[in-house]
């Protein structure tokens, strides 16, 4: 029989050796589960927080802005709470891109984001950002582009609705994520470029362990 | 995401199909430990009891516990291949496993999979060495917002295939597993659920295994 173990046959006679084996197992399990909770207690440290929202619960500026526009999908409303600020966030499709639109806890519009492919970016622009990418990293991936739309909310809710080669009044910027490799490590990073494509900042993107889901 | 869902559904639903034999219903608890090395080395310590409630009758039997080692090392942003070793102590042998593998995993929007193959060679005594080929499809989706935060729910599900060997006889395992996690703290994520497993169908009598999963995943040197 090929099965991993074969529960099903019968039990052989039990000497008293093989009962002293069985209690060792048994307690060497034991003291593990008790050795890993005695390392350290479940120490709970700073940390930033999103969660889903129902739409009822969004500020009311927040909810007016969204509802001035259409949306292909649902729209999923997120809170997140951050080490000293709290947003709100609204997420939805349009024309298959992914939209993300931020507002501070009392729904004043703080910026637009819109995920995008590499190509939709003008040539000049991303021949700037891949450059200054290839002048940091030997080898990068680019995980995901976005674009960021900020500046008075009235203009830009008009930019969202209509005319979208107007941007007159909105300052944009590239919101670049990639995977590369720096001193031997793995690691993701974000970087934000200008919409001329220059460098403005860059932070690291610190993910979920995922031996949970690895082993 | 929705197509998986009903994939995994549809392969739970043949599953039970096939489920007309023995069954057996226990408890599964796991520690897993886990700590990160430079140049992107990590190393997993699993300790793994089973005991079993009923097999045919409701008799509580203490079955066994494995340990193992398994070190793995990222070669891609989304890749880790590693191998390691497991120790199962039974009541009345002890078996020893080679274990090979390599993992893809990404993060989607809303949730992250991970694909895993694994190969593993099993030697005991007095018996033919085993040989698997294992695929398995995991996928973790947070509960409470579009990542797994601390002090959050979420839910994983894996459906895994094990093609197995023994001198001239093969045999395949299914696998189905639900569980509700929590991220207890950045280094600490506990899970609860069942483990489903059904093997023998193809050349016999199925034999399906029921557990009750529980693991502690704790992360070594993270705040």
């Amino acid at each position: 029989m090929v099965c991993e173990v074969d529960y099903t046959a019968p039990c052989k006679s039990r000497n008293r050796n093989m009962r002293m084996r069985k209690v060792s197992v048994k307690s060497a399990f034991i003291l593990s589960l008790l050795l890993l909770l005695s390392i350290r207690g479940f120490s709970q440290s700073k940390y930033e927080k999103e969660f889903r929202i129902k739409a009822k619960n969004a500020p009311a500026k927040a909810l007016t802005f969204i509802d001035s526009l259409t949306f292909d999908s649902k729209i999923k409303w997120y809170k997140e709470i951050g080490l000293d600020h709290i947003t709100i966030e609204a997420k939805a499709k349009f024309n298959n891109e992914r939209h993300s639109i931020e507002f501070s806890e009392n729904g004043t519009f703080q910026d637009a984001e819109i995920e995008v492919k590499p190509n939709v970016l003008p040539d000049s622009t991303n021949s700037k950002i891949t450059g200054a990418l290839s002048q940091r990293h030997k080898k990068y991936k680019i995980e995901k582009i976005q674009i960021q739309y900020t500046g008075d909310r009235n203009i830009v809710l008009s930019f969202l609705r209509g005319d979208r080669n107007n941007s007159e009044g909105i300052t944009i910027n590239y919101e670049v994520v990639i995977s590369t490799k720096m001193d031997g490590n793995y690691l993701m990073l974000e970087y934000l470029f200008s919409e001329r494509g220059e460098f403005l900042q860059s932070s690291q993107i610190i993910s979920r362990r995922t031996d949970t889901i690895d082993y | 995401m929705k197509k998986i869902l009903i994939l995994i559904f549809l392969s739970t639903m043949s599953a039970i199909c096939y489920a007309q034999n023995s069954y057996q219903y226990g408890i599964m608890p796991s520690i897993n430990l886990q700590k990160k090395f430079p140049r992107n080395w990590s190393a997993n310590f699993k300790v793994e009891s089973r005991q079993s409630f009923y097999n045919q009758e409701l008799k509580y039997k203490y079955l066994l516990t494995d340990l193992s080692l398994l070190a793995t090392k990222r070669v891609a942003p989304n890749i880790t291949v590693g191998g390691g070793y497991l120790l199962r102590a039974e009541v009345d042998k002890i078996k020893n496993r080679a274990v090979q593998q390599i993992s893809f995993s990404k993060k989607y929007s809303g949730f992250r999979m991970s694909h895993r193959i694994m190969t593993d060679q099993t030697f005991e005594k007095d018996n033919d060495t085993e040989f698997r080929l294992r695929y398995r499809v995991s996928s973790e989706i947070p509960l409470e917002g579009q990542s797994i935060d601390v002090k959050e729910f979420y839910l994983k599900l894996n459906n895994e295939y094990l093609n197995s060997w023994q001198k001239k006889d093969y045999d395949m395992e299914i696998r189905l597993v639900a569980l509700l996690g929590y991220s207890i703290s950045p280094s600490n994520d506990l899970e609860i659920g069942t483990d489903y497993r059904l093997d023998s169908f193809i050349n016999g009598d199925s034999r399906n295994r029921i557990w009750l999963s529980i693991n502690l995943f704790h992360s070594l040197g993270e705040e």
